[in-house]
């Protein structure tokens, strides 16, 4: 290997004076604003810049700042969010993690108080990502003294979908985007660039601070924006030195990576970030480190528990960890101090090497305080990178102009580009409706206008297409169908939500006495839900193994099967009839034998889910299948269809499907109200595997029980009850029904959930 | 000749137009009598920034709303004009209390409410010596710029305002507006100068010949006596409350000879409604001209 010198970041001339925050001639309360934030420091760069120079206190133009990683730009974004909360409207900060959000909306709420009385107002934080587990939403005015929420892009987006909204949505005064670069990507972009379109185009648009360390050329954005100031700083403090690690045909980037480890640690103070593209690298390579090296290294990606994540953090920021192994996914989550960036994985296989600008944003993370910060990119000599090029690239740190995500066409996609905005502006003016033109009128107000405004019309036939919207053809206007605004509402992605009503409107075309539905069971809904995700993890590869223990499953928990899979799916290949439920899906016609095995794999999935929302544990399901990680993969698997089964039980109303039933099935009122009731049923269920899920208690189905068998109209035994039951290690009915009144008062049950776990104890004995 | 007009958000603002002044609270209670006929009436009205913040979403106007920035509360007893960061601000004492009028305050608020915003600009008064004249119209223009640079909400057209003590002084402020981006001119500082018709009419025509084509709007003068010849010097439109002021007296424009004694409520709003429809144009709408109105009342000025 050789190492390639890429020379320095342009960092700030140590020899200037210093300036005071008293230099920048700011009103005084922003002076103890700054101190309660940053006591004791100087104002940096472009901080200076911001406040003195361009006096962005005293203007309301738009803002956008570009400045290297820990540069000081968060504050310009926090200030100008603090400007509008006085003023007592409120404030937004966007950024797009959840783990992002949280970390910032923990360190406001340290000093809200204190905030509160320098700005003469009581300020109150919330956080919105849509999180389940931490959020309680609510859609009233701004309290008084001003609010500020912190919250992603998807998640403000989805409130804007529903019209009741919009009144909120005025009242927000200022809007600050972090890591705003994302504009510009293919998975997040389209999504911040409808936001952001909307907010412009709001009767009193909020003023607009985005921030982001790695923000190429911004004058098409600045356009888009205007009136809009560019702050620019591109000096790092402190210098960033940048290197290249060129290895030979043979060298193994592992064994590259622990020499490089080798290099550095016996610094006691060096700490090293290590990105890799693949979670199993990340914790291979971290447990090689640790095993070769004798230091605490670890890993850090998604597949972990939030608890498993915030448990390295907390490594790593103690200096306990010296060595943590990331997934570059992760890497807009990284905001530790690392002393040392080396980059392992430059070119991902299939996908293509990541840009010059994706590598600086990962190298920028090394640096802290007042050392400088050393950051390495690893290149094989296959990688999709030529060194020299590479070199050329990280030594000019010449970024491309920041452009819409809508410009590009990233690939083949399931729906046309633009659809799902088109679809939340027709949500949005569902009273109204939309005419083609005033929908093209408002994409024509987006950074990537141009390209989107000619995705209209092909939107709009995809939409009609699914019976998600229809035109009224007298006024020439769009509306969505119950079932698209439904859809919509719910933020289901559109093609599940088309495939899913694809597939129960051919269950009521081909079975007129619906005993289909009838006999639709809960872990259905997890089949499709599998079918129709391109998220699904990856447990097992398929074999004769894997079918036989599927089968044995079924064949030993009959009443669970799904339907889908007992009648159609289930089989050898000559037999299994899968092909025909992925047409009515809408997923692509594989031959019968890949279709075959995509169902045994899926049904796997839904057993091993089915067996954890039942409260079996992760270890005796792994053991018993043969599955790796499954405790890391699960939270993130859990979450994702948490929210679609939430988004599928708002469709599964007799209204999405009354249009099909009437006309297409010519139904009489027998037959709707038929439907009708199995809808209902099969909506239930949604909400039980909802709860199963939620809890994955072993005690979960006995909580479901305990709370149907108690009186109505009574407060019902919760989740904390039975925690506190799991914590003492009661997991069944046996033992528990040996407890009696004290023994669980003791354990912190209250009285009357005592008495409801008794109650429902004596129904069982009888 | 072609229609001009102006884009507002709440419809086109045909020119030449009469607009009439308004005002919200509890000041004038005859403006809100007139208020639910001003959009039959008249194209669009105007309201002071100060009166404005007593506006309501109930009382909200259904037509184009042009809200001035309330600068000529530089003209009143213990107001003071002080520079801030290169920009003019003005600081009013207002029952016991003093308020600051800072060209951002004003234009977050026209933001939220206007159809039509004017810049913070500050009258010059005729005996005013001529540094602080200078001054008064450096901080004018000052303003004006700084609110174009800031202004965010793309569909409030924007007027910049003129102010000056003579014809050269007036070109001279409006040549800093041509070309700027501005939507229209508006030229304030005229009504202490509205007897001298030739003056007025001078400064008019300077500031046409420098702006071009771009709307322009006189600030206060708004006698139908004048109106005729400020059209025709190249006005589009003007503001006024002199309707209503006649009509609170009493009288009635076209009628200056004869006036209602005592005129009650009932009086005062059909002369005020009289005194709109002549300056506009419009006809009567049936609901007014049904009000007891008797001529029998009127009796000859002495």
């Amino acid at each position: 290997m050789r190492k390639i010198d890429c020379g320095i970041s342009e960092t700030v001339d140590q020899a200037s004076p210093t300036v005071s925050w008293e230099n920048l001639r700011l009103d005084k309360l922003w002076l103890r604003v700054i101190s309660l934030m940053q006591s004791g420091t100087h104002p940096r760069p472009v901080q200076t810049l911001a406040l003195k120079d361009r006096k962005i206190l005293d203007n309301r133009k738009h803002l956008i700042v570009s400045a290297p990683t820990n540069s000081g730009k968060s504050l310009i974004g926090w200030l100008t969010l603090f400007q509008i909360l006085k003023s007592g409207k409120r404030a937004i900060l966007l950024e797009p993690l959840r783990a992002l959000a949280r970390e910032k909306t923990d360190e406001i709420e340290s000093i809200a108080k204190d905030l509160g009385e320098i700005l003469g107002k009581p300020i109150k934080v919330k956080i919105s990502t849509g999180d389940y587990r931490i959020e309680d939403e609510l859609m009233g005015d701004p309290p008084p003294g001003g609010e500020l929420i912190v919250a992603t892009p998807e998640r403000l987006e989805a409130l804007l979908r529903n019209p009741m909204n919009l009144p909120w949505f005025e009242t927000i005064g200022a809007v600050c985007v972090d890591e705003a670069h994302l504009l510009g990507s293919q998975r997040r972009g389209a999504t911040l660039e409808y936001l952001l379109t909307t907010f412009l185009t709001m009767v009193t648009p909020p003023r607009l601070v985005l921030l982001s360390a790695t923000l190429g050329g911004t004058e098409a954005l600045e356009q888009w924006l205007s009136p809009c100031d560019v702050i620019r700083v591109t000096e790092r403090q402190p210098p960033l030195e940048k290197w290249i690690i060129a290895l030979e045909d043979g060298e193994e980037a592992n064994q590259v990576a622990i020499a490089t480890a080798k290099d550095i640690l016996p610094d006691p103070t060096a700490q090293l970030l290590i990105f890799v593209y693949q979670t199993k690298s990340a914790q291979s390579l971290a447990k090689q480190i640790s095993e070769e090296l004798g230091v605490d290294g670890r890993a850090y990606h998604a597949q972990m528990s939030q608890q498993q994540r915030e448990s390295v953090r907390q490594g790593f920021l103690s200096g306990d960890c010296r060595v943590m192994v990331t997934t570059t996914a992760l890497a807009l989550g990284m905001n530790l101090p690392a002393s040392h960036v080396v980059i392992r994985d430059n070119t991902f296989p299939g996908v293509g090497r990541l840009g010059a600008g994706e590598l600086l944003q990962m190298m920028g993370r090394a640096g802290r305080g007042e050392r400088p910060g050393v950051a390495m990119v690893m290149v094989r000599p296959k990688d999709g990178w030529d060194v020299g090029e590479l070199a050329a690239a990280l030594r000019a740190e010449q970024l491309p102009e920041l452009g819409s995500a809508f410009e590009w066409q990233w690939g083949q996609e399931k729906v046309p580009q633009g659809t799902t905005q088109v679809a939340a502006l027709l949500s949005r003016w569902q009273v109204e409706g939309a005419t083609q033109e005033k929908l093209t009128s408002f994409l024509g107000h987006s950074l990537g206008g141009r390209a989107l405004v000619g995705q209209v019309p092909v939107a709009l036939r995809w939409l009609e297409s699914q019976r998600l919207a229809y035109e009224d053809p007298e006024q020439g206007t769009y509306h969505l169908t119950v079932l698209g605004r439904r859809a919509t509402r719910a933020v289901l992605p559109l093609p599940v939500a088309a495939g899913y009503a694809q597939l129960l409107r051919d269950l009521m075309t081909v079975d007129p006495q619906d005993k289909l539905l009838a006999d639709w069971k809960p872990l259905d809904h997890l089949l499709v839900l599998d079918l129709l995700s391109e998220r699904s993890p990856h447990l097992r590869r398929y074999s004769a193994k894997l079918k036989l223990q599927v089968d044995g499953w079924c064949e030993h928990y009959p009443e669970q099967v799904p339907l889908l899979f007992r009648k159609w799916m289930r089989g050898d290949e000559a037999h299994s009839r899968t092909v025909e439920i992925l047409g009515s899906l809408g997923l692509e016609a594989q031959d019968a034998g890949r279709a075959q095995r995509a169902g045994y794999l899926a049904m796997f999935r839904v057993m091993v889910l089915g067996m954890r929302s039942q409260g079996l544990s992760h270890s005796s399901i792994s053991q018993q299948y043969g599955i790796k990680g499954l405790e890391g993969i699960e939270e993130r698997w859990r979450d994702e269809l948490l929210w679609l089964l939430s988004g599928i039980s708002k469709l599964l109303e007799i209204r999405s499907f009354y249009y099909h039933l009437k006309e297409d099935c010519q139904a009489d009122f027998k037959r709707v109200k038929r439907v009708k009731q199995y809808f209902r049923q099969i909506r239930f269920q949604t909400y039980a595997l909802q709860e199963q899920l939620k809890y994955c208690s072993p005690l979960g189905t006995l909580l479901g029980e305990i709370r149907r068998v108690a009186p109505r109209h009574f407060p019902k035994i919760g989740i904390q009850s039975i925690r506190r039951l799991e914590n003492a290690g009661i997991t069944d009915l046996k033992t528990l029904s040996n407890l009696n009144t004290e023994e669980l008062v003791t354990l912190g049950i209250q009285k009357r959930w005592v008495q409801q776990i008794q109650m429902y104890i004596a129904q069982r004995r009888r | 000749m072609a229609q001009r007009s102006l884009k507002t958000r709440r419809g086109e603002l045909s020119f030449p137009a009469y607009v009439p002044v308004t005002t919200f609270g509890k000041k004038y209670p005859l403006d809100d009598l007139i208020r639910p006929y001003l959009h039959r009436l008249a194209p669009a009205a105007m309201v002071s920034y100060y009166y404005a913040q007593e506006m309501s979403p109930e009382t909200s106007l259904r037509l184009p709303t042009l809200v001035d920035s309330g600068g000529f509360a530089a003209l009143f007893e213990g107001s003071r004009l002080r520079q801030q960061k290169g920009l003019g601000v003005l600081e009013i004492n207002r029952d016991d209390r003093t308020e600051q009028l800072h060209p951002k305050t004003v234009l977050e608020f026209q933001e939220e409410i206007a159809d039509v915003a004017f810049t913070l600009d500050f009258p010059i008064p005729p005996e005013l010596d001529t540094k602080e004249a200078k001054r008064r119209q450096r901080l004018t223009i000052a303003n004006a710029h700084w609110a174009l640079d800031n202004r965010r909400r793309r569909d409030l057209p924007l007027y910049a305002c003129v102010q000056a003590w003579d014809v050269e002084s007036a070109r001279s402020c409006a040549k800093q507006y041509a070309n700027g981006g501005f939507e229209g001119i508006a030229i304030g500082g005229l009504v202490p100068r509205a007897r001298n018709l030739e003056l007025v009419l001078g400064i008019v025509r300077a500031v046409r010949e420098e702006i071009g084509d771009l709307p322009l709007h006189v600030l206060g003068l708004g006698h139908p006596n004048s109106l005729t010849q400020l059209f025709e010097a190249g006005v589009d439109s003007v503001d006024s409350s002199s309707y209503v002021r006649y009509a609170a007296s009493g009288k009635l424009w076209g009628q200056s000879h004869q006036r209602i004694e005592e005129p009650t409520p009932t009086d005062r709003l059909h002369l005020a409604l009289c005194n709109l429809a002549t300056a506009t144009g419009k006809t009567l709408p049936l609901s007014s001209s049904q009000m007891l109105f008797s001529t029998l009342r009127m009796s000859g000025t002495s």
